[in-house]
């Protein structure tokens, strides 16, 4: 009770030169809360870099069912950028390499997973509207 | 010679940190922060923080992202808006507020909030508790140096600073990530994948849209520091954000954007540099 009437009446106070009642004190504070202005701000930042993404494929046959590949070598691992590995996925969906692995009267299903802003992101792609 | 410059610019940087401020501009700007923040901490969507140890993930369910919780926000607003215990209540309040930010993957503009309020707090902003009614400025009090409204003001310039360097990419500056995100992400509004941006009957290519806006934020985060140019640079910065509701959903970082601005608006610092002076008409110790 004593500490709170403390506070309250230093709170009441009237107003001093330095806001501590101390310069010295005014200039750790001061560099304090910039300090914690400057680390924080990376979490302000919005839409700056591109966003690694993986490509997953999956066969789906004639009658539906639905087969994970293993993705074709030429895709594999992590691409810098998810618009960059949409263009690889459908100039590979093109070629013959892609034809063989489509099951007879079926299709294949593209996608691409990648993470933003801590949350994880799958986007179907459709390799019939190249970008 | 580090002593003679240090002496040189002593009382320059004791200038720029320790004038007294203007308690009548800090008045409305206590008002304006007591406005602001219930509308800033509002949230019809609450995303759950995922960091928080399991017994807090309770207290944030139950207490914290409750909207009893957001009227105690407001009810302690009330005193903050009036000036009554104003740094008092404002502690009580960054306190409550800080869990809706810092364990909250949500919208940034909170966190830009909350800097802000935690230097606004340091200045003594109940000298004046209604602006309106004091017409004699030659009889106002000094609210504490001004220090806290630089803080302010550099959290305006860190938020642009900060995203215009980030911009500053060659992947960013040739339109590649403004595109991409134009369809991974649903925030965009307009797709750009064409490598073309369409605001209404104008068509703009993206290279030359990641330049204009990392260019628009360095102006902003440097403009507003040269009082001539700080009123173009908020007009600047209104355009600015008012187009970008065209092309993307930033949830309210607009408007805090925006709200800071006021740092630099609002006559806090007193035009004479003699203000504040012993024997002067505004005493800070009066």
């Amino acid at each position: 009770m004593f500490c709170f009437q403390q506070t309250a009446d230093f709170m009441a106070s009237p107003p001093p030169s330095t806001a501590t009642g101390s310069k010295s004190l005014d200039w750790v504070l001061f560099l304090g809360i910039l300090a914690s202005m400057v680390l924080a701000t990376p979490r302000i930042l919005v839409y700056c870099s591109t966003t690694p993404a993986k490509i997953y494929v999956i066969a789906i046959t004639a009658a539906g069912e639905r087969i994970a590949l293993k993705t074709p070598k030429p895709l594999r691992g992590i691409r810098p950028s998810i618009l960059g590995a949409e263009r690889d996925i459908c100039r590979y969906a093109r070629t013959p390499a892609a034809q063989a692995l489509t099951p007879p009267a079926g299709r294949l299903e593209w996608s691409l997973r990648h993470q933003l802003k801590g949350m994880s992101h799958t986007r179907i792609i459709n390799t019939g509207d190249p970008r | 010679m580090r002593a003679e410059l240090f002496s040189r610019w002593q009382p320059k940087m004791n200038a720029f940190l320790f004038q007294p401020v203007d308690a009548r501009a800090v008045a409305w700007l206590r008002i304006a922060f007591a406005l602001a923040l219930p509308f800033f901490f509002w949230s019809d969507y609450f995303i759950r923080p995922d960091p928080v140890p399991k017994p807090l993930v309770w207290v944030y369910e139950h207490v914290i992202q409750t909207f009893c919780y957001w009227l105690a926000v407001v009810a302690l607003c009330v005193p903050l808006a009036f000036g009554w215990r104003s740094r008092l209540f404002g502690c009580l309040l960054f306190l409550m507020l800080v869990p809706l930010d810092f364990w909250c993957p949500g919208p940034v503009s909170r966190q830009v909030l909350l800097f802000s309020f935690l230097a606004f707090l340091c200045l003594r902003s109940d000298t004046v508790r209604v602006p309106w009614r004091i017409v004699d400025r030659s009889r106002l009090h000094s609210a504490g140096p001004v220090w806290p409204v630089r803080l302010i003001q550099l959290q305006l310039t860190l938020l642009y600073g900060g995203n215009a360097v980030a911009k500053s990419s060659a992947s960013y500056l040739r339109g590649d990530v403004l595109m991409e995100y134009s369809i991974s992400l649903t925030s965009f509004k307009l797709d750009m994948s064409g490598g073309v941006l369409e605001l209404g009957p104008i068509a703009i290519p993206v290279a030359l849209a990641a330049v204009g806006s990392a260019l628009i934020e360095y102006f902003l985060a440097t403009a507003f520091w040269f009082g001539r140019w700080k009123w173009i640079a908020a007009i600047v910065g209104i355009v600015f954000h008012w187009l970008l509701t065209f092309i993307l959903t930033i949830f309210k970082l607009n408007f805090a954007s925006i709200f800071l601005y006021l740092a630099f608006l609002l006559p806090l610092i007193p035009d004479d540099p003699a203000v504040g002076r012993p024997g002067s008409k505004i005493d800070p110790m009066n």
